[in-house]
């Protein structure tokens, strides 16, 4: 038999399941940002830009002259050194063909691993709302990767140094994306 | 609807006000310069002295005053400007001078968000010699400088402050480098 205390007691718990079932969404988003967060090394992918006007993770290039080019790789703290400059030197393979070319030689290159301080946080529920409320900061050790290119003329003999675009992708391609 | 409690509102509010009073405007060349303290061991003599030319700077990104703080090709060009003449190397004139210096901006590693802003920079530095046109100086440096909730209490402002602390690092790696450059001994480097 149902009494009085029960009924109450049953009506606090539909509440609350309510409420975690409202939440299970939330509850979901916030587990799929944290798994991909713990995602693996960079590929090879152009860096986003942030609504903020900052880049994200993977490749960047400018335009130094007509025939000269930087690339800048920056991977994720799960990306080797190694890697970042593969991808760079792929970065510099396809850019060379799309720029109608078939050879690059390096000019500089640099590799370094940079800091970015990360907010550790935790989702709090108050006055109905997620709140993500941050309780301290652990610095990530980033790889980044640095190529300047000159891009060659089509010539009858390339110097030793110059390296096949066509060459690069074969090679590298196929680990990397 | 459920209504949003008051204080929740309040916070929001207070971010939302920090967040449109602090548009983002670009570096300061001023805070960009590296203390002329640095380099107090100057040599008189060296072949640089009063002449350098800045020939080209580029690689700098115009700053959105809607999203972050970004550090322009002028903004990098008066840098130089009054770093090299800060520490003797500028030369009175650009067409005449015995070195034209060329500077890249290749990299300007900001973050999207955080309480401790870590800005890498990494800039490349051509120094050559009008004369035979040879290479006396070609490298890339870089720098990187944090700053934390104790520098500003607004993210943009603490992150202009990180990009221009990034760039003073690395304008002060390059002089370090030139006041050891030995020219006569070490025509490439």
């Amino acid at each position: 038999m149902i009494t009085m205390r029960s009924l109450g007691e049953l009506f606090i718990v539909k509440r609350a399941m309510g409420t975690i079932k409202g939440l299970t969404g939330s509850i979901i988003i916030l587990i799929i940002l944290g798994l991909v967060g713990c995602a693996g090394p960079t590929g090879y992918t152009k860096a986003s830009s942030f609504l903020t006007g900052t880049r994200g993770y993977g490749y960047s290039d400018k335009r130094i002259s007509s025939d000269e080019f930087s690339i800048v790789v920056v991977g994720n703290p799960s990306t080797s050194k190694l890697r970042a400059a593969e991808i760079a030197l792929l970065r510099a393979a396809h850019l060379t063909k799309e720029e109608g070319r078939t050879h690059f030689v390096i000019i500089k290159q640099k590799a370094e691993i940079t800091e970015r301080a990360v907010i550790i946080s935790i989702p709090l529920f108050a006055g109905g709302v997620f709140v993500s409320v941050p309780v301290g900061e652990k610095t990530d050790r980033e790889p980044m990767a640095i190529l300047l290119i000159r891009l060659l003329s089509l010539q009858p003999a390339y110097p030793p140094d110059a390296l096949n675009a066509a060459e690069v992708i074969e090679h590298l391609a196929k680990h990397l994306v | 609807m459920r209504q949003i409690p008051t204080y929740v509102r309040l916070v929001l509010m207070i971010a939302m006000l920090g967040t449109l009073s602090a548009c983002a405007p670009p570096a300061r060349p001023g805070r960009m310069v590296p203390e002329s303290a640095l380099f107090s061991s100057y040599s008189p003599d060296s072949p640089l002295r009063n002449a350098i030319a800045i020939s080209k700077v580029g690689g700098g990104e115009k700053t959105n005053p809607l999203l972050v703080s970004k550090v322009g090709d002028k903004e990098l060009h008066e840098t130089l400007r009054l770093s090299l003449g800060q520490c003797g190397f500028l030369s009175t004139s650009d067409v005449a001078a015995p070195f034209r210096l060329e500077v890249f901006l290749i990299e300007l590693k900001q973050p999207a968000v955080g309480l401790t802003m870590i800005v890498t920079s990494a800039m490349r530095y051509k120094l050559t010699r009008s004369r035979d046109d040879q290479v006396v100086y070609d490298d890339i440096i870089t720098a990187s400088y944090q700053a934390t909730v104790g520098d500003s209490f607004l993210g943009p402002h603490r992150l202009k402050l990180a990009s221009e602390g990034s760039i003073r690092a690395n304008v002060a790696t390059f002089l370090q480098n030139l006041h050891s450059l030995n020219i006569s001994k070490s025509p490439i480097q």
